[in-house]
């Protein structure tokens, strides 16, 4: 019987490879055989019915000898997408930012996917990764050598409301971290502050997301589709030079994928930090942050996988003196940052 | 679609998204308003009469008791009845590049100025042979070398308050023996420099506020802090970091950045199209017609008229000397002050071991002043003849400025730095004419050395 059936229209005889349950809204029809069951609900609807005909029909044939692949279509569990990449990674990426232009290697590995579960009522999403990271900073003369560690951490869980449809409305929640620890060889940890700033890209940098999502998702045996939008607390640490911020804000974003194939991402974002008050000064300033990212990931057959990945993302404050009512809306440089990356299978180091 | 035309629209949405001027640096420090502000009338009963009072409260800046938001009457002991008497209107500030006190100014001592710093008979530095090697007149105008003067440089070159590090940093970042770090100048060099310091109000303890090179030590003297900026490259302040602007403007006044160069030698990544950036024309006009703004920084051009290494001084003079014909025949010349000074050492040896500022203590170049630099008041208000031994940095640039148009101090730097007052006069019955000055010297440098020579 199917979970959540709680009216049983045509109760299964004891030898009927048959049941149908109903409720307000959906039906439940099931056929067992030996070894094998597979339920599938259908909406009351015209649409629902005229596939729940279709599906009993295809169950019908399936019953008849040699339908192998009717058989193949009513009995075979739902496959769960997905496309998911693990090993080791090499990338390298460009930067600039106001503290300077960047130029950063990294060596480690990743394991970063999409897949469904439970008869594809849910989406994970996740990306982690843990690297070494070394590069230059182009912000002194001759140039700051940076190296360290990189660790990103995510994952989104979501939940697609109408499981059987292809289209479905989605929510999900995410909670994710990113950490860099750049060091200059030589130079302590608290003697940062005796070379120019490398807030944002060395030194340690850490920020974590708070978001939940809604929107729509689009999945079938192939391809997904999500298109959300959401709302986030961003939270950067205080740097040498940067007081620590929350961001509190919205976006959208979209994630397009083809089963062990394809990946492609992109979001915007915008949010605003709370208002900061310089009391000896006499100002506030409240700061907000636009952002956009975009990224693509292609595997290939070799199970080999190659990507690109590009960010933007700028501050704005707006200060003004309480006393006097002078306002100043100032806008930093951008930072942003493209790198691309070539992952190794982890099959491959254990054939 | 085909191909060319998706790529062609890929291109232009690019295009779209690019910054409007490409530098990917540029920030928005959100000066617009400075475009359309007026300068406020000067008030004409300013003039002859004040008593600056004694400084009653050296000793708690020296111990730094002061905070950011501190004003005048706490940290000078200058009422505010006193202070909007102060016959100053206009201040510009005149800073010039890399040159040491000793390695210009050095022998103002021995050319009839006693009261000036002496440069001690026994100060040499070593170099890298261990030769003794003493201070010697410069042979050139335009030196062809630029020695290291980014912080490691310059903690090398102060050498734990040895000060005898010059010549071994110059020998090791310029392939050179490193001797003409050693190097000074002397009147005949430069008649109208030194002119303009005998005439004038010296100050011989003015320190570069971080041991370290142009940007960082701009930074200060716009806005007391370096603003993560340690050394000069691409690195530069975030656009909301309070500054001497802001606070003009939010009290009604004032300010623009002349320069047919880089404003502020680059440190803010300004151009010409940014709000308050006008040409060294607009500056002279302005002085012609008596419109000047409150406060006016003004800048040469990089390497040729600033005073660099390797520009020729003597071109930095004669552009020096225009400005001051302009000045002194402006309509607003008495309420002007004019500061010539430079923002750092660059590199050139002087003797005297350069203080902590307010910060300390950190190990961060920001808190350990850099090495003496010239500093010369040129205004009818300015003492003549006098010489200054108060210890300070540029914070004391913009205290003058804050106290002047009553303003908080921006950091604990300037909060506790003196204001320059010393360095004037205000009491009637003085004589406010200008003799003639001489002209800037010529024909120091027979060899101009290539553009790109360090």
């Amino acid at each position: 019987m199917a979970p959540g059936a709680n009216v049983g229209i045509a109760p299964r005889a004891a030898d009927s490879p048959w049941s149908l349950s109903s409720t307000a809204r959906l039906y439940s029809l099931c056929v067992m055989s030996p070894g094998r069951s597979r339920c599938r609900r259908f909406r009351t609807s015209a649409a629902g019915t005229r596939r729940a005909i279709g599906f009993a029909l295809l169950c019908v044939i399936a019953s008849a000898p040699g339908a192998a692949r009717a058989e193949e279509g009513c009995l075979a569990p739902v496959p769960p997408f997905d496309n998911t990449v693990r090993g080791a990674i090499a990338d390298g990426g460009i930067g600039t930012s106001l503290v300077g232009d960047s130029l950063m290697f990294e060596l480690g590995g990743q394991w970063t996917g999409i897949h469904s579960l439970r008869g594809r009522r849910w989406l994970l999403q996740w990306d982690a990764l843990v690297a070494a990271r070394g590069g230059y900073l182009a912000n002194e003369h001759p140039y700051l050598f940076l190296i360290g560690g990189h660790e990103l951490g995510w994952a989104e869980i979501g939940r697609r409301f109408v499981a059987n449809n292809e289209w479905s409305p989605y929510a999900g929640a995410r909670l994710g971290n990113e950490l860099f620890l750049m060091k200059h060889p030589g130079l302590a940890w608290a003697d940062f502050d005796t070379i120019n700033s490398v807030d944002r890209v060395g030194g340690t940098v850490a920020s974590g997301l708070i978001r939940v999502d809604a929107g729509t998702s689009f999945l079938d045996e192939r391809r997904s589709l999500l298109l959300v939008a959401f709302i986030q607390e961003e939270l950067h640490a205080a740097e040498t030079n940067t007081p620590a911020q929350a961001f509190l804000g919205v976006g959208a974003g979209a994630r397009f994928d083809v089963a062990h194939s394809l990946g492609a991402s992109a979001e915007i974002s915008w949010g605003a930090a709370p208002e900061r008050r310089d009391s000896l000064r006499e100002f506030t300033d409240s700061t907000t942050r636009v952002a956009a990212s975009l990224g693509v990931r292609k595997t290939f057959r070799n199970g080999m996988w190659a990507g690109l990945s590009t960010f933007i993302a700028r501050d704005s404050d707006h200060m003004v003196y309480y006393v006097t009512g002078n306002v100043y809306d100032t806008v930093n440089a951008p930072q942003f940052g493209l790198s691309v990356l070539y992952g190794l299978p982890v099959e491959r180091f254990f054939k | 679609m085909s191909l060319w035309r998706s790529r062609s629209i890929v291109a232009l949405l690019l295009l779209a998204a690019a910054p409007p001027a490409c530098d990917p640096q540029k920030s928005d420090w959100g000066f617009d308003a400075i475009r359309t502000m007026v300068t406020p009338a000067d008030d004409p009963t300013l003039g002859c009469g004040l008593q600056i009072p004694a400084d009653p409260a050296a000793d708690a800046r020296a111990a730094c008791q002061f905070s950011a938001g501190a004003r005048a009457p706490a940290s000078l002991g200058i009422d505010e009845s006193v202070r909007a008497q102060i016959p100053i209107r206009h201040i510009v500030v005149m800073m010039k590049e890399n040159r040491s006190f000793d390695h210009l100014l050095g022998r103002l001592h021995n050319l009839g100025r006693p009261d000036v710093e002496a440069v001690p008979s026994t100060y040499f530095n070593p170099d890298l042979l261990g030769n003794s090697v003493f201070p010697s007149h410069a042979t050139t105008t335009c030196i062809p070398h630029d020695p290291g003067h980014q912080s490691g440089s310059v903690l090398t070159s102060i050498n734990n308050g040895t000060m005898d590090g010059f010549v071994i940093n110059a020998a090791q970042t310029t392939g050179t023996d490193g001797h003409f770090a050693m190097w000074q100048y002397e009147q005949t060099d430069f008649p109208f420099y030194y002119w303009l310091a005998n005439e004038f109000a010296i100050a011989d303890r003015h320190f570069a506020p971080m041991a370290s090179g142009t940007f960082g030590n701009r930074n200060f003297m716009l806005f007391g802090t370096n603003a993560g900026v340690v050394d000069t490259g691409i690195s530069f302040p975030p656009p909301n970091t309070p500054s001497i602007m802001q606070l003009l403007m939010n009290r009604g006044f004032t300010w623009g950045a002349y320069s047919d160069g880089d404003p502020a030698s680059g440190a803010l990544d300004w151009g010409p199209s940014d709000p308050g950036v006008h040409t060294l024309q607009n500056f002279y006009d302005a002085l012609d017609a008596g419109t000047l703004p409150n406060l006016s920084l003004v800048d040469g051009r990089d390497y040729i008229d600033d005073d660099h290494p390797f520009a020729d001084i003597q071109t930095g003079e004669a552009w020096t000397k225009a400005i001051y014909d302009h000045a002194i025949a402006s309509p607003q010349w008495p309420l002007m002050a004019i500061i010539w000074t430079y923002d750092e050492a660059g590199g050139f040896a002087d003797h005297v071991p350069p203080p902590l500022g307010c910060q300390a203590p950190t190990n961060a170049p920001s808190a350990k002043m850099g090495p003496r630099i010239p500093l010369v008041a040129i205004s009818p208000w300015a003492k003549r003849g006098f010489a200054s031994h108060v210890a300070r940095d540029h914070t004391a640039i913009i205290r003058f400025v804050e106290t002047v148009f009553d303003l908080p101090a921006l950091t604990a730097r300037d909060a506790n730095s003196d204001a320059l007052f010393d360095l004037f006069d205000f009491s009637c019955g003085r004589d406010l004419t200008v003799p003639d000055a001489p002209a800037a010297g010529t024909n120091g440098c027979p060899d101009p050395p290539p553009l790109g020579a360090h």
